[in-house]
């Protein structure tokens, strides 16, 4: 029997080329070359390969440089960034500027950085902080929740984007269901990571009274977290806000506010977080 | 008849004399000045009782039941007599209410104030250190009352309209503010409470999670400086305002830097000074001096110069100094410069802010010998030199550490409690302790070293020279108040003396605290904060109780996630 076509797999050793070929002159006679060479990619096709792989990879080299030009702005703006923070120093605004000029650089080469959106929003909030002008000062907050959304649209998992969303939301006294969607990814995305428990803690006190139970639940529960790795800061900012009753039934939180447990324990009167919703 | 008619008359010319006296006798007890307007920037306007508003200007005394209000570019700060201080914000309103203030007698002192719009910053005088129940505090239909006993220094912010919002921020002490929609029974320092319609106000918060626009307008507030909150003689410390500003505005006139280098902070016996301007001429204590200005001690002249930097400079007899180079600008202290030359005798010097932010702006010479100054904090150090023949000089440091470039060989180092002379003809002999000196260069530098010296911080030269020439004027007064103990005139011409001096000192200290809060401003940016030293000097630390929360970023940055969902 004559088969119609043979169909071998011949990728890989040159011994199963040449099997394939001993094949061919059984079945079609003098033709077995032929018939197996024609399978191959014609030569003219292999110039215009080359080229439209050189093209390919030349728009790669390019993109690869825009990336690292964009990275190497955030690098240079992220580690001035570090410097304020590790100091606890405030930038003044001539620094501010410089940086969020690396900033803009970065945005430059590539416009949906995350990476630098979420460091410009950052920015954002630092010079709204040392700002003394209210319109200048809601401009600077403005920009920091464009920025931390526009971010959240290429990293939706980040629990820091969510967290700084809340923070940017309270800085613009807009207590929302957005608001309160950024607390609850944050809390689900980041449960153990000290910086979005500190934020959570500090947003969430201060709209106490918007929160659901739920959200009520989950706050109890990022404080009993910050208890194992964070407590020092977590008590700070729950003292802070007077709410001490939230944290004292901790032991590690009793034993760094002592005095001040005790004080708050004195002074202990409604019973008002059971009734909205807390258990400790 | 006729008499009876005389009778009627004299009875009716008697009725209203009573009654004009009562009226005197009440209107001047209601329009008592309670206070006086301290400054004033953009449009504020004035409303005494029954009269039209108008403009208001520093210097301005008021009554109760006065009402001031800010345009939006408006800012107004207003000082009571029990030292009560209101600086109110833009766009806003206020109504001084009741005022009674009796220094000897707080408890039945007491003060009303009304906040119908916009906002304020507070600080209480004796009235609220003594006596908070008297103080009374109106913001819309919400009423603030002092908690703590020492007083406090708090913003408030309202907006009557459609329905009241506000909210208090506590810098110091504590406060409670019964709202139209609940009680916020406590606000301690660092924190900030809101209230609005249709909702109970929320527990106070930690101001650094306070909005945006209320950070910025409590910042805003207390970075405005304050002049103290001591009780003052309105009529007085009016006056003392409205100079201050005619000096001030003066000086813009001209331009910011008035080319002012220094002043004369004490004198004693004759010092000569030659200016530019001046060929020679007698200086006196609040003398002011610029660059090009040159002194002669003469035979027993002292004198003690204060730079604007708070360099001070103290010649001894014998010495002719001069100014060669001066510049300072608070806003820019690292370009500044200083030149100085002793000429002839002896000098001390203690460096200010210049040698402190500029270290290499400094320049000082004695004789042919230049002198340069090794440590970068403060130095002091005494130069006698002699130049009548060939030079010779002394070099003894009180602090810090200098060198010393003579014409006969260089002197390493001079540290503190070391002395080291140079003379003709031998190289310079090396830094011995001082104690071992010999006596007359002791001496010299101890003359030096015994002066009563202001502090070497900076001022603004105008201002501060004034309090030093009133100071003088009061020190003159007094003496010749004791020469003749039985003068009521010349003892009442001493107390006043001493009134004015006082207030002129009190100013001049306003005004040097104005110029630290721009250094400091200015040199935070640049500074490691070890070295910094206290933050605006009008923000309290109190409001700081609690740093906010800095956003970090997603660790790992642009690692495989950049421009993909990750």
């Amino acid at each position: 029997m004559k088969p119609l076509v043979l169909i071998f797999d011949a990728y890989g050793t040159l011994y199963d080329v040449h099997s394939v070929i001993g094949l061919c002159e059984r079945f079609w006679a003098g033709k077995g070359a032929a018939r197996t060479l024609n399978q191959r990619p014609a030569r003219r096709w292999g110039k215009a390969g080359y080229v439209a792989l050189f093209i390919v990879l030349a728009l790669t080299a390019v993109q690869c440089a825009r990336l690292g030009a964009a990275g190497l702005f955030v690098q240079t703006a992220q580690f001035e960034v570090d410097r304020w923070t590790s100091a606890s120093r405030t930038p003044g605004m001539a620094e501010i500027s410089r940086v969020a000029s690396y900033f803009s650089e970065s945005l430059g080469y590539v416009p949906d950085n995350p990476w630098a959106l979420e460091g410009y929003g950052a920015l954002d909030l630092a010079r709204m902080r040392i700002s003394r002008i209210p319109r200048q000062a809601l401009t600077a907050t403005r920009d920091a929740h464009t920025r931390f959304r526009q971010a959240l649209l290429q990293r939706p998992t980040s629990p820091f984007l969510w967290a700084n969303l809340a923070l940017t939301k309270l800085y613009l006294d807009e207590i929302d269901s957005e608001l309160l969607t950024a607390l609850r990814h944050a809390d689900e995305l980041g449960p153990w990571e000290p910086t979005v428990q500190q934020t959570i803690l500090f947003v969430g006190l201060a709209v106490w009274q918007d929160l659901d139970p739920g959200l009520r639940q989950a706050l109890a529960r990022t404080v009993e977290r910050g208890a194992l790795r964070n407590a020092r800061k977590m008590f700070e900012i729950a003292k802070s806000y007077s709410r001490l009753e939230l944290v004292c039934a901790i032991e590690s939180y009793k034993a760094i506010g002592g005095p001040d447990c005790a004080k708050a324990a004195g002074a202990a009167t409604s019973g008002e977080s059971m009734r909205n919703g807390y258990r400790p | 008849m006729i008499a009876s008619k005389h009778m009627h008359k004299a009875a009716s010319a008697f009725g209203a004399c009573c009654v004009l006296l009562a009226l005197a006798a009440f209107s001047s007890a209601a329009w008592a000045q309670v206070g006086y307007v301290h400054e004033v920037s953009g449009s504020v306007s004035i409303q005494r009782v029954a009269a039209r508003a108008v403009a208001a200007k520093v210097g301005d005394m008021f009554e109760a039941g006065t009402v001031f209000r800010t345009g939006t570019d408006g800012k107004l700060i207003l000082k009571f007599a029990d030292g009560e201080v209101v600086a109110l914000g833009v766009h806003s309103a206020l109504r001084v209410g009741q005022y009674r203030y009796v220094a000897n007698n707080l408890r039945q002192s007491t003060s009303t104030l009304e906040l119908m719009k916009g906002e304020m910053r507070f600080v209480t005088g004796s009235i609220g250190a003594a006596n908070r129940e008297g103080v009374h505090i109106i913001a819309g239909s919400s009423m603030i009352g002092i908690l703590s006993p020492g007083g406090a220094d708090f913003t408030v912010s309202v907006n009557p309209d459609p329905e009241e919002v506000g909210h208090a921020v506590v810098a110091l002490g504590e406060i409670s503010v019964r709202t139209p929609y609940g009680q916020i029974r406590k606000i301690t320092a660092g924190q900030y409470a809101p209230w609005q319609s249709g909702r109970t106000p929320p527990r106070p918060m930690p101001f650094a999670a306070a909005p945006a626009v209320v950070q910025a307008t409590a910042a805003a507030l207390w970075a405005t400086l304050l002049p103290a909150n001591t009780p003052v003689a309105i009529a007085a410390a009016a006056r003392m305002s409205a100079e201050t500003a005619a000096v001030g505005a003066a000086m813009a006139a001209v331009g910011a830097d008035t080319g002012l280098a220094g002043y004369v902070a004490e004198i004693s016996n004759t010092v000569s000074i030659q200016t530019k301007a001046v060929r020679m001429a007698t200086a006196n204590a609040g003398t002011t001096f610029e660059a090009g200005t040159t002194f002669n001690t003469g035979t027993n002249g002292r004198v003690v110069l204060k730079f604007a930097d708070g360099q001070l400079v103290v010649l001894g007899p014998g010495s002719v100094f001069g100014v060669a180079q001066y510049q300072f600008d608070p806003g820019n202290a690292k370009a500044g410069r200083s030149a100085i030359n002793l000429m002839n005798g002896a000098m001390r010097v203690i460096t200010g802010y210049i040698h402190a932010a500029n270290h290499e702006g400094i320049s000082i010479s004695a004789g042919e010998s230049i002198i340069d100054i090794l440590n970068t904090g403060l130095a002091d150090f005494a130069v006698v030199v002699d130049t009548k023949d060939q030079e010779v000089g002394v070099a003894a440091v009180t602090a810090g550490e200098i060198a010393v470039y003579t014409p006969y060989g260089l002197i390493r180092k001079i540290a503190a409690g070391e002395a080291a002379p140079w003379q003709s003809g031998r190289a310079p002999f090396p830094p011995q302790p001082l104690a071992g000196a010999p006596a007359a260069i002791q001496a010299a530098v101890a003359a030096l070293a015994a002066t009563m010296l202001p502090e070497n911080t900076p001022v603004v030269v105008e201002i501060a020279a004034r309090a030093a020439a009133a100071v003088a004027a009061a020190s003159r007064a007094q003496a010749a108040a004791n020469a003749d103990p039985g003068n009521a005139q010349l003892r009442a011409a001493a107390q006043a003396a001493t009134e004015r001096a006082n207030l002129a000192t009190q100013e001049a200290a306003a005004a040097a605290q104005s110029v630290a809060a721009t250094l400091f401003a200015t040199m935070l940016a640049a500074l490691p904060p070890a070295v910094a030293g206290p933050a605006q000097a009008q923000i309290p630390a109190a409001a700081a109780t609690m740093a906010p929360i800095p956003p970090a970023v997603t660790p790992g940055g642009g690692g495989g996630c950049t421009g993909s969902k990750c």
